[in-house]
């Protein structure tokens, strides 16, 4: 198909084709197939997923067709009529996914088609089951040798054969044998019959094309290729003999989104949105090669509602922030959304995930050259329409006014480091491909690729780029490479050379891909409530692209969108990020204990430096694993003031203990519960064991320590602080004493116990309430929730530091922290009375305060409350609540959001070899669907009133309303038993 | 052009004159002293004047409607007044300086009586709520291409406006101070590194002044709309009322449109 004959709706690049074989893609089924079986390869080479259509099954499809694509885009062929789905690769074709009747439907459908055709003979009409298929009976309507086997072609003629056949029967045409077969099906004991026709047969089945669609649509879904970039072409659109049109089964719901061609004959038109272009497989063969040849086309990005953050404007009042939240990373580097175009209030940056310049307090993440920048300048007359398509993780952008750009740029989730700017711009773009940041950089050509590199104290950014003009088309791809001492400019081309052979197209396809799998396992999906689902998209979106799934990952409080905080990694990472990540994406949640485990030399000195034994973690963490905190600095009210976290807010060892035990609770990797996480179990064992004092009456202390609740400090004996040493001791024990290898011993093992049990948690056993630290309950009772003007409120700069100090004001969740990460250590049924008191004198100051108390909102069944919060949690950086939203966006806020529908409103909760499932959800939420690994089994969570439906990949057990449940592979429905958690 | 400095009888001549001197030595231009004769004999006016080395333009009738003449007249690049003529305690200023701020298309610094006379060397720019900074916009524009003094903006939160999160006071406010700066770098097109941000909780007036004092400041920038009516320009009023150093009041309508791009952003910076 040429560009002249292309209707509009068709002459688009499309991501997916998904056509019928017989008739559509060849004549017959001895027709040659070299033609389609090269372009199919071609188009798969250049990342497109096709996916062929037919009632046949694999033996006739591949033996005709005999392709053998080797990516990266996919082939699948969609056979026996919905039943089967196999995927085709170099080596041949492999079974996806087959429908496997039960013995009682295969026994159901003979007995349909015998009975069929037994009345059909009581007409007098002669007919004949010709087969046995695959979930399906074929009966010939015309069992005659001169309609043997008749080409596709002659289908009017076929028909009117067949129709005046069955009219000497007295039969009124194949409408009412389809009818007849149905009725006698639904006799037979099937529920859903799928009768078709093709005028020479009238097919029984449990399947038809429209599962073959729904299966291939998902499929491209999952590569992330939604249905508005899916092209189907077929030949049987319109009806025959009354009857829909055998492909008309592939216009499922989805398929409304999409392109659809006709290349038939379709005597009796074509249905509404369909392009009839006749002249079939020669005409469809010219569809595809036009295909090939739009993969010079800029890739669409389509806005989905609930996937795409799009922003309609350059703002410069909020430019930056939205540069943040535009921020397209890979978990090594990080690329804000600044306007390509240039801009005063704009603020192009790169980072790189752990990669620090300066020393101590001001290190600080190092800026890399840029690569997603042009030289113009944005003028006041330029519209900029940026779209952040969360599935693919692309960033479009289009400018029209003075200047017509239309552009799509990612960095690769499938090869991290690797950056990717495809655009047209016109007047044509003559900028270079990297801009070097502030600061020195070297720079330099090798092997005729430019690149530049910026050195910090923590290592280094070496980029390399390639780019290509033709007129108004810039086509650039950039490499990196990250964390090495000096400039790495040979490593940066090589891995240049290795995209730029792979090309854009397949970049893309593996990129989007890579995000789509990705998705597939941490999606979260809440019905009835759109504007939240979109927030917690992008919550999830940051997460995902801020941690890399390899090596070691800094989970900085901002991950790689900005330089608040100057990337240095608080507790936010191992308690806020993490759980999500040991949830949904195992590799990453590892890289960042590993992060953790290759500091524990520093953590072992700074315990040294103390006085101490064990393992120190640092309340701020950079490169070296020593402390970064600052000691002193001014606050908003311009004073100077000290700052103790460094030497006080000693959680942070526990906080790191809690991480590892997360990770091996979600995963069950034995593997690092047996090295590395009982290194940092013991290790962060011992420094409790060498802080804790015991006073005359034998009782344990934490003295000198600061909480969550940062108003305070420093106090003594945090309950927080207390009860998690406990745990950590505990846990060390436990598991020191699983394995007798000499690290511990055994007088360790008893010490620690003894420890544990003496350390005191300030619990009031009258009330269940524990005191926050020594001393909190007879502070002045101020309710924060009373005399602030609104909350969240920083309430230290509201009241000052001073009265905020003497009073019960509360920064974020402390004692609620206990009720949050281990409910398991606190007294059973203390959370109601502890979230009643403590949550009113909670300023919520911290923007990690809100996403816990939803999350404690949920688990208490204050659904109301817990939907407030979560909302407010989630526009923590949408509506740049602190206005600091440029300086990145707050990972840790966003871990909250995930933990508050995931451990609250779900109630999920590893528990040893089971996963419990409680939830709670409000009534506006229909259904809250989340999806996680557990212990390898990748589970789709479908919540719903009365209901969980559990989706699994292999066996798991599930606790739900306090029973085990052993759901197999494949859908398991579990009643509640107590519906709505109430 | 000229700093105009429009002196009267009173005590607070002396000061507005060496203020014009200073701003004139910082400008790279010359003073050019105003009396108008209204009811006074102008004796001290001259004597002044004389005591300066200044050649004084003595004009009759209404004060205020003849320095706008002798404003247009001589091309000023500000016109510096007294804020009152006593200098004790802190009264409003007066009706005269109000219509001259209100009705003149330049910058008019107001000269409190008790100001001291010192090199300038330091000037603090107010900004309110969200940081935007026509004053320190203002303030490079006016200054052009002569090297500015420090600049100290100081950004004042008003209680209403805390904001709701600081998970880190100091990383927060940091992170705050480094957008800030990116803007004020946007605003200031010569020398960004003379600038730094001071920030304040408070209602603006009284802490802009107690920061005045504080930072032992010079001069106090503000732009504003030129409208003193009920309901508006409360924040400069209070602070002719009560700062203790002169203040110069930058209408904001002289530049609507933010400054050009700079030629060095104009090519981004390559290899």
């Amino acid at each position: 198909m040429d560009g002249v004959e292309a209707p509009v709706s068709l002459a688009r690049r499309f991501e997916g084709v998904m056509f019928d074989w017989d008739g559509t893609a060849v004549t017959d089924r001895n027709a040659d197939a070299s033609e389609v079986r090269r372009v199919v390869e071609r188009l798969c080479a250049c990342g497109v997923d096709v996916a062929i259509v037919s009632g046949t099954h694999i033996g006739n499809v591949d033996s005709q067709l005999v392709a053998r694509p080797s990516g990266p885009g996919r082939l699948l062929l969609a056979l026996n009529r919905g039943s089967e789905l196999f995927e085709v690769g170099i080596d041949g074709p492999a079974l996806l996914a087959r429908r496997q009747a039960t013995t009682e439907e295969d026994a159901a459908l003979t007995q349909a088609a015998e009975d069929t055709v037994a009345a059909l003979a009581a007409r007098g009409l002669v007919t004949r089951i010709v087969s046995e298929r695959l979930n399906r009976r074929k009966i010939d309507l015309i069992p005659v040798p001169v309609w043997a086997d008749p080409p596709k072609a002659q289908i009017d003629q076929l028909l009117a054969a067949v129709e005046t056949r069955l009219r000497h029967a007295g039969i009124d045409g194949l409408v009412e044998v389809a009818a007849r077969a149905t009725d006698i099906a639904r006799q037979a004991g099937l529920a859903d019959p799928r009768v078709t026709s093709d005028a020479k047969h009238v097919e029984i089945g449990l399947t038809d094309k429209a599962d073959s669609a729904a299966a291939v649509f998902a499929e491209f879904w999952a590569d992330g290729i939604a249905p508005e970039l899916v092209l189907i072409g077929g030949d049987e659109f319109g009806t025959l003999g009354g009857l829909p049109g055998s492909d008309s089964f592939m216009l499922v719901a989805e398929a409304k989104s999409a392109g659809v061609c006709s290349v038939g004959v379709e005597p009796n038109g074509v249905p509404s949105g369909v392009v009839p272009l006749g002249g079939g497989p020669r005409r469809f063969l010219r569809v595809l090669d036009d295909q090939m040849r739009r993969r010079a086309d800029l890739p669409r990005i389509v806005a989905r509602e609930g996937w795409s953050f799009v922003v309609d404007e350059f703002d410069p009042k909020v430019g930056r922030a939205r540069e943040a939240l535009l921020t397209i990373a890979d978990g090594v580097i990080g690329t804000n959304g600044a306007p390509l175009f240039m801009h005063l209030a704009a603020q192009p940056e790169l980072t790189a995930a752990g990669v620090y310049d300066g020393e101590g307090p001001l290190t600080d993440l190092l800026d890399g050259p840029r690569w997603a920048t042009l030289s113009r300048a944005l003028g006041s007359e330029d519209h900029v329409l940026r779209t952040l398509d969360l599935r693919n993780g692309l960033l479009g952008e289009d400018v029209v006014g003075g200047a017509s750009v239309q552009s799509v740029r990612f960095s690769s989730f499938a090869r991290p480091g690797i950056a990717v700017l495809r655009a047209d711009v016109d007047p044509p773009d003559t900028s270079a491909a990297l801009v070097s940041p502030d600061g020195p950089v070297l720079a330099g050509v090798y092997g005729g690729y430019e690149w530049m590199a910026a050195r910090g104290a923590g290592g280094s950014i070496t980029a390399a780029a390639w780019q290509d003009r033709d007129e108004v088309r810039l086509d650039r791809i950039a490499a990196y490479v990250v964390g090495g001492d000096g400039a790495e400019p040979e490593r940066a081309v090589g891995r240049l050379g290795d995209a730029r052979s792979a090309g854009v197209n397949a970049l893309l396809t593996e990129h989007r891909r890579a995000w789509s799998r990705r998705w597939e396992r941490a999606d979260i999906r809440i019905e009835g409530d759109d504007e939240l689902q979109l927030d917690v998209r992008l919550a999830l979106f940051h997460l995902m692209a801020s941690v890399a799934d390899r090596g070691e990952a800094a989970g900085g409080a901002r991950g790689i969108t900005g330089h608040a905080y100057r990337g240095h990694v608080f507790w936010d990472a191992d308690l806020f990020v993490l759980p999500f990540l040991a949830a949904t994406a195992p590799a990453a949640a590892r890289a960042m204990l590993e992060y953790r485990y290759r500091r524990l030399p520093a953590a072992l000195a700074a315990a040294r430096a103390e006085g101490r034994r064990g393992a120190r973690f640092p309340w701020e963490s950079a490169g070296s694993g020593f402390d970064v905190t600052p000691h002193s600095g001014r606050d908003h009210t311009g004073r100077v003031i000290p700052i103790r976290t460094g030497e006080a807010e000693v959680h942070i060892v526990g906080d790191v203990a809690w991480a590892a035990s997360c990770y091996i609770d979600w995963t069950g990797d034995h593997e690092f519960a047996l090295g590395a996480g009982r290194q940092i179990l013991i290790e962060t064992a011992r420094y409790w064991a060498s802080r804790i004092r015991l006073d005359s009456s034998g009782r344990g202390h934490l003295y000198g320590v600061i909480g969550p609740d940062e108003y305070h400090e420093p106090v003594d004996d945090n309950a927080y602080t207390n009860v998690l040493a406990r745990w950590n001791l505990r846990g060390a024990a436990e598991s020191a004493a699983a394995v007798d290898d000499g690290a511990v011993d055994r007088d360790e093992i008893q010490t620690w116990l003894r420890l544990a049990a003496a350390l005191i948690d300030g619990r009031d056993p009258a009330t269940g309430i524990y005191e926050q630290f020594a001393g909190f309950f007879e502070l002045e009772p101020l309710l924060i929730r009373d005399i602030a003007p609104q909350r969240p409120i920083t309430a230290d700069l509201l009241l000052g530091r001073e009265r905020v100090r003497s009073a019960q004001i509360v920064k974020q969740a402390d004692v609620l922290m206990l009720h949050h990460l281990l409910p398991d250590d606190v007294e059973a049924g203390s959370l109601a009375a502890n979230l009643d008191y403590y949550e009113p004198r909670t300023a919520h100051g911290s923007s990690l305060s809100l996403g816990i108390h939803a999350s404690l909102f949920a688990r208490a069944g204050r659904i109301d409350e817990a939907v407030t919060a979560l909302r407010r949690a989630a526009g923590v950086d949408l509506d740049d609540l602190a206005r600091t939203g440029a300086g990145g966006v707050h990972l840790g806020a966003m871990g909250s959001v995930w933990q508050a529908l995931a451990y609250g409103f779900a109630g999920l909760r590893p528990r040893g070899d089971a996963l419990v499932v409680d939830s709670r959800l409000p009534d506006t939420w229909s259904i809250l669907e989340l999806r996680v690994q557990f212990r390898g089994v990748c589970l789709a969570l479908r919540l719903e009133s009365e209901a969980i439906i559990a989706a699994a990949s292999a066996p798991v057990v599930l606790i739900v309303d306090g029973r085990r449940v052993l759901c197999p592979t494949g859908e398991t429905r579990i009643p509640r038993s107590n519906p709505r958690g109430a | 052009m000229t700093i105009l400095a429009a002196i009267d009888d009173s005590a607070a001549a002396r000061p507005v004159l060496n203020f014009a001197r200073r701003l004139a030595t910082l400008f790279a231009t010359r003073v050019e002293a105003v009396h108008v004769q209204e009811n006074g004999s102008g004796q001290s006016a001259a004597a002044i004047a004389e005591a300066a080395h200044l050649f004084l333009h003595v004009r009759h009738g209404d004060i205020a409607s003849a320095l706008r003449a002798e404003v247009h007249e001589r091309d000023a690049l500000a016109l510096v007044i007294g804020t009152r003529s006593l200098p004790a305690g802190t009264t409003p200023a007066g009706h005269i300086a109000l219509d001259l701020v209100q009705s003149l298309d330049l910058p008019v610094v107001v000269v409190p009586p008790h100001a001291a006379d010192r090199a300038l060397r330091r000037f603090l720019v107010a900004v309110e709520g969200d940081g935007e900074s026509p004053a320190l916009r203002g303030l490079f524009q006016w200054l052009d291409t002569q090297p500015p003094p420090e600049v100290v903006v100081v950004h004042v939160i008003e209680p209403s406006a805390l904001p709701p999160f600081a998970d880190s006071p100091v990383h927060e406010a940091d992170a705050f101070a480094r957008e800030f700066m990116i803007s004020a770098s946007q605003s200031v097109v010569t020398d960004a590194s003379r600038v730094r941000l001071e920030m304040r909780i408070g209602s603006p007036p009284t802490v802009l002044c107690d920061a005045a004092r504080e930072l032992d400041v010079d001069l106090a920038v503000m732009a504003w709309h030129q409208n003193l009516a009920e309901g508006h320009g409360r924040l400069v009023n209070e602070m002719l009322t009560g700062a203790t150093v002169p203040i110069a009041l930058l209408p904001i309508d002289l530049h609507p449109d933010p400054p050009p791009l700079p030629a060095e952003a104009r090519e981004p910076r390559r290899a």
